[in-house]
This record gives structure tokens, sequence and C-alpha cells, in this order.
């Protein structure tokens, strides 16, 4: 009976955060087919996991640990550099129906998240959340004053990427 | 502003996958390409299980031959083989034990690449020592037959020995000549060492 109520609990807990599941297998699948596996992937180790998940504790920051170590795992499978999104990036959903046109801010994006270090991608998959720095500090296991260093780096390397400008040039002219 | 950009994108991505719903184990293959760690702890027992029945064999076999040279340095040779198969999988099972998924991310993945690069490391060394080992088994085997073969046939042994040493040269020649998928995986290895280190700018974790 406590099986069932803990599975009942984190398939809603689940449901609730769904969203950073997707978001993870986004950032770290080849194409729509390697996401959907990636995605239930994740979902799947969250089950096998979710035993030694502290409810006294936020549960997106236990959700994010878990889904960045299978997307990072899955990234060193596939040992090439994944290529991130895509053109396709989500739009179809399961199935091959269509939601979406293709879309220019995607692509942007999965340009600049493609140009990315795995780690780098889950630093940026958590800043472009909004994640706050001390629950970053918690998922990635570093102190908050090296979260912030980082992320100002992150930022200035994805400013460079949207510009094409050359690290060089940005610090003579300094960031925006 | 270009990260306004991004964050647009974004948002975008956030509301689609919002439409999405997470599904069950459906595919058998997704239950299959997860637990990687999996195989390496069955084997690290397996091997554990090995080493301390060579141990004991090989221990009991050099107490038994205290007084002939040969087969007391032969079980000697493989008592600590034994043991250093232990050791060698007590100790990869420890950092297995200690990689569980919700762990931070950066001290789970180093302690990954940290275990990946032992195990090559580690196979390498028993590959090179195993080029010799078969030697003080002969003369192991002889000894449970009660032949002391070291005292009785020297050059048969000298013979095994110097075989044993054009193995090992076979061995380093190909390994230097052929780009093994062994020399991949440490490069993978470092490489993902290095990344985690530019990642934390070199500081610790």
């Amino acid at each position: 009976m406590a099986d069932e109520e803990r599975r009942r609990r984190c398939d809603a807990l689940l449901h609730e955060h769904r969203r950073i599941v997707f978001k993870v297998a986004a950032v770290y699948a080849r194409n729509a087919a390697d996401r959907q596996d990636l995605a239930q992937d994740i979902a799947l180790q969250v089950w096998r996991s979710f035993a030694s998940y502290d409810a006294g504790r936020p549960f997106s920051t236990w959700l994010y640990r878990v889904a960045l170590n299978v997307g990072l795992s899955h990234a060193r499978r596939e040992r090439e550099k994944p290529a991130m999104l895509g053109a396709d990036l989500l739009d179809a959903m399961e199935g091959g129906t269509p939601i979406a046109e293709p879309d220019e801010r995607l692509a942007a994006l999965a340009r600049a998240i493609d140009a990315l270090e795995p780690l780098e991608r889950a630093l940026a998959l958590l800043y472009l959340d909004e994640v706050p720095y001390a629950e970053i500090a918690g998922v990635l296991g570093l102190s908050e004053t090296n979260v912030g260093t980082r992320i100002a780096r992150l930022k200035q390397r994805l400013r460079r990427q949207m510009t094409g400008t050359a690290p060089d040039e940005e610090t003579t002219h300094g960031t925006r | 502003m270009e990260l306004d950009e991004l964050k647009a994108g974004w948002a975008e991505l956030d509301r689609r996958v919002a439409m999405l719903e997470v599904t069950g184990a459906r595919h058998g293959a997704a239950a299959a390409v997860r637990a990687e760690l999996r195989p390496l702890r069955w084997g690290q027992s397996v091997q554990i299980v090995f080493g301390l029945m060579l141990a004991i064999a090989a221990g009991s076999f050099w107490f038994d031959h205290r007084d002939a040279p040969g087969p007391l340095v032969a079980g000697l040779l493989l008592h600590a083989y034994g043991i250093a198969m232990i050791v060698a999988a007590a100790r990869n099972l420890v950092l297995a034990a200690n990689a569980t998924e919700d762990a931070p991310v950066l001290a789970l993945q180093q302690r990954v690449a940290v275990l990946r690069a032992w195990r090559i490391r580690e196979g390498r060394w028993f590959g090179v020592v195993g080029c010799f080992m078969w030697v003080p088994m002969i003369v192991w085997a002889f000894g449970l037959l009660g032949v002391d073969i070291v005292a009785a046939r020297p050059w048969f042994v000298g013979l095994n020995l110097l075989t044993a040493v054009v193995c090992l040269g076979a061995y380093l020649v190909v390994s230097r000549l052929v780009r093994t998928p062994e020399g991949g995986a440490v490069r993978r290895a470092r490489e993902r060492l290095d990344e985690i280190a530019r990642f934390t700018g070199g500081g610790a974790l």
C-alpha cells in the first residue's frame, strides 16, 4: 500500500514538473525519436530513484539532478556531440501531429545551445529556466558564488555566439 | 538584446513541452539502454569471487610448498594476483556505489569519469600482467600433480617465460600501432574530466 501511495505521489510530482523532463530531453537528444526515448529514460530513473527523494526538499531540485545526470549519460553514450534540438524542435508531437510552424526563435536557441559543451548546456538550461542561484548550486554541486561566476561567463559566451563576436572584440568593447 | 531572443525561444519551448505528457516505459529499449553501471557491478562481483578463490587456492599452495622455491614463488605471485583482483573490483564497486543518479551533477559526472579512467587503466594493467600469469599457473598445475616443474624442467619454464615476453612485446606493439576502442575510451574519459575542470574553473567542486 505504501508503495502504491509512493508511486502515485511520484506520478503526480512528475506530471507537475514534466516540463523539466522534456526540456532536458530537448537539450541532450539528437532528434525527435531520441528525445522521446530520453524523456522516457528520465522518467524511468525518476521512478527508480524516487525512494531516495527527501520530501522535505524541493522536488524540482531533485528532478533537475536526476534528469541532467541521465541527459549527460545519454550524451556520453552517444559519444559524438549531440545535435541539439534541430529545426524540428518539438514541431511535432508524439505521433507526428504538427503543433506549430517551425519557429525562428527555437532555431536560434538550438544553434546557441548546440555550440555549448554538455555541462554548459546544463547550466544554460537552469539559467534560461530562471532557477534561483541557490537551487542551481544544489543541482550542480557548486557554491552560489561559483554559480554566479559561471553564469556571467555563460551569458558572455551566448552573447558572443548570437552576435558572432570574437572573444577579443568583446573584451575591447565591453559586454552589453 | 540577444539573450532576450534566447529567452523568447526558451519560453516557446516551455510552452510546447507543457502540451506533452510523460509516458511510461512502453519501449523495452528505453530500459535496456539505461543503467550503464549495472553490468559493471555484476562483473566486479564476479571478479571478487574469482579473486577470492584464486587467493585462497594459491595461498594454500605456496604454504604447502614453502620448501620448494619454484612453486613457492609461483604460489605467491598467484596469491598477489588474486588479492589485486579483489582490491581492484572492490574499489570499482565503492566508486560505482557512490554514483547515484540523484547526486549533484558535477560530483556524479566526475565520479563516473574517474571510474571509467580507472577501469581502463586497470584493464591494461591486468592485460600486461596476464601475459605472464599463465607461467605460474603452469607451475601451480604441475605442483598440484606433485611435480616441481621448475626443478624438474627449468628449460620448460624458461621457454614459457620467453613466450610470455614475446606476447607482451606483441601486445605493446599492437597497442601502439592500432588505435583500439579502449584507447578512445581513455581519451573520452580524459576529455570528460577536462571538461569538468574547465567548467569549474579548475577549482574544487
